[in-house]
């Protein structure tokens, strides 16, 4: 998570992650505290907020990196032909949700144009493929998946009708900032800096794919790799600190379309103070040698 | 002689070792490990995420 080679920290703190398969797991853990740190969907940590779960969001997982599929040979030529479709979402908790109905304002649709059906996002492809869906809206790599399959088109880029898209949020419990800010610090520090070095170059961003296709994704390198070059803007990884304006856009919308079930303030739910410029950080590349690969690969 | 073979023993090691620490274990794990001999707690955290970009 910090550091995607070697799990730890420069300070020498270990950063284990630890994967879910649906958001209602992700949510329970967090709320029972059997994980203190976790990348959970935006509206999601806006209404544990609300429901008075002590945790603040200090950082984004990306920028854009979502995108609406349609069929490789439906009749779909934009979003208003979307009307009456079933569309997939991952969650009605998902910024995903919040953008349909943003589209839907935008085009002059009603919101209830088309149908908006919760499918976990690993199903996305297949529910495509077997008629069962119209689209789907989903982050990476589901989207892209599609389109390797030939099953699938990108309809919109986020980065094309919603600029520097928030999917994912790193929220962390109130009581570790509280009992120990510096690793906070640590972590946040650790995904600035991969970020950076994600979208240094094209070459970064292959290596990445091919470490984390075999460690952590266990998706195909080749899926990964496309995801992150075509086009090469298709999921950032910086300008990662939350904005308020983002935010608020995002939470007015989900309490108007009920999300929510109250208004959040920003302040209540985000904490920047994590936050650093990205100038004043990057790794020392120096105890990131070929073999500290090994060293995840065991 | 004995001091030659004892000092060459020594470099042998001493450049093995280090060869281990940075092709196997990594600087960062040794650090920790070593301070924990000194009784500093390495301080770990499990950070959830779901495998969607």
């Amino acid at each position: 998570m910090t550091s995607w080679v070697t799990k730890h920290s420069e300070e020498g703190s270990l950063f284990d992650s630890r994967k879910f398969t649906d958001w209602a797991t992700v949510k329970e853990a967090l709320i029972g505290r059997r994980v203190d740190a976790v990348f959970i969907l935006a509206p999601m940590a806006m209404q544990l907020r609300a429901d008075g779960v002590p945790i603040k969001i200090v950082y984004l997982g990306h920028r854009d990196g979502t995108a609406i599929v349609v069929g490789k040979d439906a009749p779909i030529e934009n979003f208003g032909d979307l009307k009456g479709k079933r569309i997939a979402i991952p969650s009605r908790f998902a910024n995903q949700n919040i953008l349909m109905h943003r589209m839907m304002r935008e085009w002059n649709m009603p919101f209830d144009s088309m149908k908006l059906l919760e499918v976990p996002p690993p199903e996305h492809p297949a529910a495509l493929e077997s008629g069962s869906i119209d689209g789907y809206i989903v982050g990476e790599p589901f989207a892209a998946l599609s389109e390797m399959k030939g099953t699938g088109r990108v309809l919109y880029h986020t980065k094309d009708i919603w600029p520097n898209f928030i999917s994912c949020v790193l929220v962390v419990r109130e009581e570790l900032i509280e009992e120990d800010r510096e690793l906070v610090q640590e972590l946040v520090d650790g995904i600035a800096k991969s970020g950076k070095w994600l979208d240094e170059s094209h070459a970064n961003r292959m290596e990445a794919a091919e470490i984390t296709a075999a460690n952590y994704y266990f998706q195909p390198r080749e899926l990964l790799e496309y995801v992150l070059s075509n086009p090469p803007d298709r999921v950032k990884y910086t300008q990662l600190g939350p904005l308020k304006k983002d935010f608020d856009e995002i939470m007015e919308l989900a309490f108007e379309i009920g999300v929510l079930s109250r208004r959040v303030e920003f302040e209540e739910y985000v904490d920047t103070s994590f936050v650093r410029p990205l100038e004043d950080i990057d790794w020392n590349m120096e105890h990131l040698p070929e073999a500290t690969i090994q060293e995840v690969a065991q | 002689m004995k001091l030659k073979v004892a000092l060459g023993i020594l470099l042998w090691t001493l450049t093995i070792t280090v060869a281990h620490v940075h092709l196997n274990i990594g600087w960062a794990r040794s650090g920790a490990f070593v301070k924990g001999l000194f009784g500093d707690v390495q301080k770990e955290l499990q950070v959830g995420f779901l495998p969607v970009t």
